[in-house]
């Protein structure tokens, strides 16, 4: 009973306090909201700024202004060399490299979108990877259980002498998870090797075709005839439970039969809209949304209506 | 329709998600069968065990369904958290049936990934910022797991001791490393 009461206490206590660090944490911040109007009602062209230009419009203390563009830089926001900053796209998701070769191959377009194909659902094998935990769980259930005497033995046999056999079980849960998110990972940073899709304002929509690739897909924005937005029954139900909102953006090119089909992208619907601004050749959408996006990237708590 | 009409939500994710109530909704109905099944499925372990199981499933639960961003939602998820690790911890501790100094840094290296992994999990929004204060703190962790690794296989050849334990750190910083979420 005692040990009862002490689960409860301190399930509570825990609660409690990381709750309020929680609550901390998450705050609004008026500050970096000010630096953010900054930016965008002044650079929103992406060229370089000072920080002592922003601490001028803000009239915040230098070093404060310092601090909030280090942490909109964290957050791929704005980019810094020195103390000079420029605004990246809120929806560009590119890694720095990535950023960089897109800008380099489409001679220094302004990006609107950059992102990466979901790398699991074109290919569900990949989840394959998981049964390798489930593996792992399994055999653990099956010693600690004593299922298998010869297996637990087993067990027993190769752990050195007074080492319990349940911690040893703990320690493979923890390393199967390890592995799988390692693994998790690896499969990630492949994906961005492959599929990344880059859409510029002059330059059009850049795309990999295959691993060892350099963004050699184009559609040149003049060459966009339709495009079209795609969910399929599983795109839609996983959207209520992924990470990443996806869906499947459909291009039909003049002069060319099949539609070029970019699978399972992030944010499908601003892709679409950005995609449609570049074929009506006006960005009135982009800016008027800016410090929308922005602020959503940031996630700045703004204020919900 | 006109470019100036396409419409954008003030969190791009709204347009793909449950409305928040939906959403409140899906936790407590996933929530109140989990506790069904728990209370159906009768293996004679104490309550204790149950709750612990409880905690962790309402934990694992919500940063998948719950998908609001606001504060509230930031302060219960690290609110559960910190339940979630209360419960593991106060089970590790009830596990422990020896305090040999091997099988105590399996204990300590089975509560470092749990810590590691929820906080993953449960506080995204800060694991993913990519920061110096996170490298660094990676690097105490992927330490502290190197040192207790080398604890429990030093009973090992030392090919197994010395390799093992870098690999095994290797992999281990690899998994906890602040990723892109695209």
């Amino acid at each position: 009973m005692v040990n009862f009461i002490w689960l409860i206490v301190s399930i509570i206590v825990a609660f409690g306090t990381c709750s309020f660090i929680g609550w901390k944490i998450a705050r609004r911040n008026p500050d970096l909201e000010k630096v953010i109007d900054a930016i965008v009602s002044h650079y929103l062209d992406e060229r370089r700024f000072h920080v002592d230009r922003i601490v001028e419009i803000t009239g915040l203390p230098k070093n404060r202004v310092e601090r909030i563009l280090k942490k909109l830089e964290a957050r791929g926001i704005v980019r810094g060399r020195g103390k000079m900053y420029q605004l990246v796209d809120p929806l560009v998701f590119l890694t720095s490299t990535d950023l960089e070769r897109a800008r380099r191959i489409t001679k220094d377009d302004n990006i609107l979108y950059g992102a990466y194909q979901n790398p699991y659902l074109p290919r569900l094998y990949f989840l394959a990877m998981y049964l390798i935990f489930a593996a792992d769980i399994i055999f653990v259930l099956l010693v600690f259980f004593n299922v298998l005497p010869s297996l637990t033995n087993w067990v027993q046999n190769i752990l050195p002498e007074g080492v319990s056999i349940n911690a040893f079980l703990l320690f493979l849960i923890g390393m199967g998870i390890i592995f799988v998110d390692a693994l998790d990972n690896v499969i990630k940073a492949w994906a961005r090797e492959k599929y990344s899709v880059v859409v510029g304002e002059k330059s059009g929509i850049s795309y990999d075709k295959s691993l060892a690739d350099e963004l050699s897909g184009k559609i040149r924005r003049g060459a966009i005839e339709d495009v079209d937005l795609q969910f399929t029954l599983l795109q839609k139900l996983l959207n209520y439970f992924i990470r990443v909102p996806i869906g499947d953006v459909v291009v039909k090119v003049k002069g060319q039969e099949e539609p070029v089909v970019f699978k399972n992208m992030p944010y499908p619907r601003e892709l679409f809209y950005v995609i449609r601004s570049i074929q009506l050749g006006s960005l009135g959408w982009r800016k008027r949304h800016a410090r929308t996006l922005m602020m959503w990237r940031a996630r700045a708590m703004v204020p919900t209506g | 329709m006109k470019e100036d009409e396409f419409p954008i939500p003030k969190r791009l994710e709204d347009a793909y998600r449950f409305k928040p109530a939906t959403q409140l909704l899906v936790y407590i109905v996933l929530l109140v069968i989990g506790a069904l099944i728990l209370s159906v499925v009768k293996l004679g372990w104490p309550l204790d065990l149950y709750i612990v199981i409880f905690v962790v499933y309402a934990a694992l639960l919500f940063p998948v369904v719950i998908k609001i961003e606001n504060q509230w939602k930031v302060s219960f998820s690290l609110g559960l958290y910190g339940a979630a690790m209360a419960a593991i911890i106060y089970w590790t501790v009830t596990l422990l049936e020896s305090f040999d100094l091997r099988s105590v840094s399996l204990y300590v290296l089975f509560l470092l990934i749990m810590t590691v992994e929820l906080f993953h999990h449960l506080g995204e929004d800060i694991a993913y910022e990519e920061d110096k204060k996170v490298y660094i703190g990676v690097a105490i962790l992927s330490v502290i797991f190197f040192i207790f690794l080398y604890m429990f296989l030093s009973a090992y050849d030392w090919r197994i001791t010395v390799f093992g334990s870098i690999l095994a750190t290797i992999l281990f910083a690899y998994a906890i490393l602040p990723e892109k979420p695209i």
